[in-house]
């Protein structure tokens, strides 16, 4: 049964040290918890932190071993974490009772901390394993707490040492300054953990909702399809058909967005190889050629982009080759900061004096005049050498985000 | 007297309505016999029922006890003749997910890939 328990108990009679000793000791110490407040600043590595605490409090002690103790809540031990002095193994592997008969765990029990400047004739406390088959004469325990209210302790922080002498109510004072500022990193830690969480449930959230937008969108093409083949009209036939294609070009960038690993940007060269494809399925009779640089680029520019490729090249289907199957070329290059997309034919080419701005009815080229605005860029109606129609569309990218 | 032979029958699985009318049109308009079933159990009822369903075009991502790769799996089992077509925005399908010799199309797809495929699966010329 152990007496109760004097937590700190020490008298200035004690004390090993001579009065002429103790300011160089304890300046020393001083500067050591100054060391390792700074250390701590340095790293969000917690086992580092731990490791630094127990190596530098047990230099300040001027003790061979130290080990930071984390609580395990469902086997109630406690856990070696970090140390020093003890033998390679010891960490994650060995741990001690965290009942109260113990002196860490005492510590960890009552939050008191805890001298025992006599192990060996320690009546308080059955003296650990670990402690007794390394010498251990004294130690001194306190109890890590955590940052925040409510949460159960971290563990002990415990200096131990082989060698006769006293520790006192300073060096107390002292190790329980680096229980502070670890509770105080592992809280830290702990917040840090919980932003992560946050942010990537964000990130699943915004994959989740690109995912709806183009299911969603993926409906409306089908029931464009399905009106468009009810209707008697050929030009509501044909007015349809084309709302339905813009529509599946605006779902295919959601499609990219929800699967590409920067969330909001799609991969340019998958989008584009992907776009081309489906051109070339609705006009098995030509060919789509397709090139891209390998850049990501933002949603925002992305669905304009989409778009416009998907009117000249339509454009391009049905007006450049009146008799027989041709090719259509796609390029898309990135030259200083600048997307330059190439859309160019082989095949009867424009009229003499095309003016985009003329035939003021055509629903496609009022696309294509709205688009090239919406991403703030230039288009170029040219020949194509050495036949065809060349348009080339120029605009801003992004500057590329520094939080990658 | 000339030979008058049936269309060829294809069963279209799909929960989503505009999706399954734009595709049973379509195929209907590539001269196929079309049912339509809106989840893996109501497909199941049709498979039992006319027995000269060719082929079966199917979504996988459905709500209801099964989804499209159960329902290829347990079409392939019951009705190896039925041939399988399978089709996901989701999903990317891989070895093993559908039966060996079921065919994977995914979504967004164009009306003249899903006839094509459809025509060659069958043997429709």
């Amino acid at each position: 049964m152990p007496s109760e328990p004097r937590a700190v108990s020490q008298t200035a009679t004690d004390s090993f040290l001579s009065s002429q000793d103790e300011l160089p000791y304890r300046r020393r110490q001083q500067a050591l918890l100054r060391e390792f407040g700074s250390a701590a600043l340095q790293t969000r590595d917690i086992r580092q932190i731990l490791q630094q605490a127990t190596e530098l409090s047990a230099r300040g002690l001027r003790c061979s071993y130290a080990k930071a103790l984390e609580y395990l809540p469902d086997e109630k031990r406690l856990i070696v974490r970090a140390g020093i002095g003890w033998p390679a193994g010891t960490v994650d592997r060995v741990s001690l009772g965290a009942d109260i008969e113990s002196p860490a765990g005492f510590a960890f029990q009552t939050g008191q901390s805890v001298i025992s400047n006599h192990l060996q004739e320690e009546t308080r406390f059955r003296t650990p394993h670990l402690l007794a088959e390394h010498g251990i004469k004294r130690a001194i325990n306190v109890l890590i707490r955590r940052g925040g209210e409510g949460d159960t302790p971290y563990g002990v922080l415990e200096a131990d040492s082989p060698d006769p002498g006293q520790f006192d109510d300073a060096d107390v004072d002292f190790l329980a300054g680096f229980a502070g500022l670890l509770g105080i990193a592992i809280e830290r830690q702990h917040a840090d953990a919980k932003l992560q969480q946050a942010l990537d449930h964000e990130v699943l959230l915004t994959r989740e909702m690109s995912h709806r937008v183009k299911n969603s969108l993926t409906s409306v093409v089908g029931l464009l399809r399905v009106q468009a083949r009810g209707s008697e009209s050929v030009d509501v036939k044909n007015a349809l058909e084309n709302a339905a294609m813009r529509v599946a070009s605006i779902a295919q960038v959601h499609d990219h967005l929800w699967r590409g690993s920067k969330v909001g940007f799609v991969d340019l060269s998958d989008f584009v190889g992907h776009l081309c494809k489906n051109l070339q399925n609705s006009a098995p009779e030509h060919t789509v050629q397709c090139h891209s640089d390998p850049i990501v680029i933002s949603a925002d520019k992305a669905i304009p982009l989409g778009l416009l490729v998907n009117e000249l090249v339509t454009n391009a289907v049905k007006y450049a080759y009146i008799d027989g199957p041709g090719v259509i070329m796609v390029d898309a290059r990135e030259i200083d900061g600048h997307l330059l997309v190439e859309i160019s034919d082989e095949g009867a080419g424009l009229p003499d004096g095309f003016d985009i701005n003329q035939p003021r009815n055509s629903l496609g080229f009022r696309v294509i005049i709205g688009l090239v605005r919406q991403l703030m860029g230039e288009l170029k109606i040219s020949k194509n050498l050495p036949r065809g129609a060349l348009f080339t569309i120029k605009f801003p990218l992004d500057p590329p985000s520094t939080n990658a | 007297m000339p030979l008058i032979t049936s269309p060829i029958r294809v069963l279209v699985v799909e929960d989503e309505t505009f999706i399954r009318m734009d595709v049973v049109e379509t195929l209907r308009a590539a001269g196929f016999d079309m049912l339509e079933a809106t989840n893996a159990d109501e497909a199941i009822q049709m498979l039992e029922r006319h027995f000269d369903i060719r082929l079966m075009f199917t979504d996988i991502d459905m709500p209801g006890s099964m989804n499209g790769l159960k329902l290829a799996g347990t079409v392939s089992d019951r009705w190896p003749p039925v041939r399988i077509i399978a089709t996901s925005g989701h999903f990317k399908v891989q070895d093993g997910d559908l039966p060996a010799d079921a065919r994977f199309i995914p979504k967004p797809y164009q009306p003249a890939q899903i006839i094509s495929a459809v025509r060659e699966l069958t043997g429709a010329a």
